[in-house]
């Protein structure tokens, strides 16, 4: 569904933000992009939009070279993803209802359809009552819910969420990551991009981690785990027998 | 589309002040097409009644008709020419009848006068202006012609007048256009740059460029229709007001009132011109914006 193949993005100002990264995600997966602020999880989010170009490699996205696409063909793949924004982009003069309803009065929904699938939008990301509030009157989890909502009005083949559970206490943010599973359940595949480490360590999912803008690790993080935590005995085996030859140097002359 | 025309509506309700000037400038450059148009039609119809009016008169001797045979010697010779459009023969006693009709206020003037002491003439118009001279110099080998009137330089001098009213009036209204296009554009673009925000984000959840250009086209073409339809109502209203007095004014010249036809013409084509001025510089002003 995603390819990132050799990517890399070096700004104007001769910042790298992403060195060589290559990755693949499935249809259907659900996967944790994971990095600490500035790794480059949201420029890798820009560049699936084409709102910037990589430097080098090449990208696809649903089967299709989004580096080689027309200007034209842009709000196409754009609808292929929804979005939900570190920064949310609500409009702040328009209700819940009307900034979910311009997902999909973009892509020329009737009016009708438009009032039946919002009330299902809301419906799912528990918003129900609530569609006449301007985000202003919001809490930080209902903006993100209405965020949400809106990057799945248009029936998109991949979710991408920058940072959904940022700036939320530990019980929203797994509501809101509960949400995004849920979601993955029906079949679309979910990317999210968090620095929130203790959510993706306890869901044991596939975990994509990115430092100084390139990829560390990409494995399901329960393995990355496991492998840690035996890593960790090997080293601490190893600790002792070093400590125990040097108490014992004629056992060591022996071994050798 | 009925998404489109609430986005615009709603932006001319959110800035009533901007929405005013441009439907202001847009009524000014209309006024003045509606004024210029109208003085343009008109002076082709005084234009035409004066060339339609006998262009040469040839005078003979006083007191004495001209003999049937002699008057037709001397059509046969202009009609030659191929230059004659209109031939008139106006005999003593039609030439009395004339200054009787034209004097029946002044009792001591038709008391003086009586077609004794007035001369028979010949009135011809030419079917262009510059073969008046050819059929005046013909009129002056016939025998017994004793003075020849000739409008020539009026006729020029009227001619030249209109061509300069016109060619006034387009740059006039030429430049006015562009000023409207131009203040369209700027007034468009500023509408833009408050929705900035609300565009990028648009794009970003995939409108395309047609979604976000559409409303702002319709609030253009919204500022030309209504200011070419207000400057088309104050500019009838205005003439349907002084006709009386154009009238007095104009005389003898039919040019009022102005037909109906032709006010709804001149209304059908500011109302094209008007959506014409308001959809491209909405269109430049997108443009402009999202090219960035």
């Amino acid at each position: 569904m995603i390819i990132f193949n050799k990517v890399s993005k070096k700004f104007n100002d001769g910042t790298l933000v992403l060195d060589d990264v290559s990755f693949t995600i499935n249809k259907g997966e659900f996967v944790f992009l994971v990095g600490h602020c500035g790794a480059g999880k949201t420029t890798v989010s820009r560049i699936l939009l084409k709102e910037i170009l990589p430097t080098r490699g090449r990208v696809f996205v649903d089967g299709e070279e989004i580096t080689k696409l027309k200007k034209k063909n842009v709000p196409q793949l754009r609808r292929k993803i929804g979005t939900a924004f570190q920064d949310f982009k609500l409009l702040p003069d328009r209700t819940v209802k009307e900034n979910i309803s311009l997902a999909l009065e973009i892509i020329r929904q009737k009016k009708e359809d438009i009032s039946q699938k919002v009330d299902q939008l809301l419906s799912l990301v528990g918003l129900q009552g609530k569609e006449d509030f301007f985000p202003q009157q919001l809490s930080g989890g209902e903006v993100q819910r209405v965020v949400i909502a809106r990057a799945l009005a248009h029936n998109p083949k991949i979710l991408f969420a920058d940072e959904p559970t940022g700036n939320l206490d530990i019980d929203t943010a797994w509501q809101i990551i509960d949400l995004l599973k849920r979601i993955n359940e029906k079949g679309m595949t979910v990317v999210v991009a968090t620095h929130n480490v203790s959510i993706v360590d306890d869901l044991g999912q596939r975990v994509i981690r990115l430092e100084k803008g390139k990829v560390t690790s990409d494995k399901k993080e329960a393995k990355y785990q496991e492998e840690r935590k035996s890593q960790g005995q090997k080293a601490k085996v190893e600790k002792k027998e070093t400590k125990k030859e040097a108490k014992n140097p004629k056992k060591r002359e022996k071994n050798e | 589309m009925s998404n489109s025309f609430k986005t615009s509506w709603n932006q001319i309700r959110r800035t009533p002040y901007q929405a005013l000037a441009a439907v202001m400038i847009m009524f000014l450059t209309f006024f003045a097409l509606s004024v210029f148009s109208l003085i343009s039609a008109g002076s082709v119809r005084v234009l035409k009644y004066f060339e339609g009016a006998p262009q040469v008169i040839a005078f003979f001797e006083k007191g004495k008709d001209i003999p049937e045979t002699e008057i037709s010697k001397i059509k046969n010779e202009l009609e030659r020419s191929g230059k004659l459009a209109d031939f008139k023969y106006v005999s003593i006693h039609e030439a009395e009848a004339i200054y009787r009709e034209k004097n029946e206020g002044d009792p001591l003037l038709l008391e003086l006068v009586n077609y004794k002491i007035l001369p028979p003439s010949i009135e011809i118009s030419a079917t262009e202006i510059d073969s008046l001279i050819l059929l005046k110099e013909i009129l002056e080998k016939q025998p017994g012609v004793e003075d020849i009137a000739f409008y020539e330089d009026i006729v020029k001098s009227l001619s030249s007048w209109i061509k300069n009213i016109k060619i006034f009036g387009l740059v006039l209204v030429s430049y006015l256009l562009l000023q409207s296009l131009l203040v369209i554009i700027i007034i468009i673009g500023m509408k833009i740059m408050v929705r900035k925000e609300e565009i990028e984000i648009m794009k970003l959840i995939g409108a395309s460029n047609a979604f976000v250009r559409q409303p702002f086209i319709f609030e253009g073409v919204f500022y030309g229709l209504v200011g070419s339809f207000l400057a088309w109502a104050s500019c009838y209203i205005f003439l349907l007001y002084s006709t009386p007095f154009l009238i007095s004014w104009l005389g003898d010249i039919e040019l009022l009132p102005v037909p109906l036809w032709l006010m709804l013409f001149l209304l059908g084509a500011q109302l094209i011109l008007g959506i014409v001025v308001g959809f491209f510089g909405s269109l430049l002003a997108v443009h402009r914006f999202l090219r960035k």
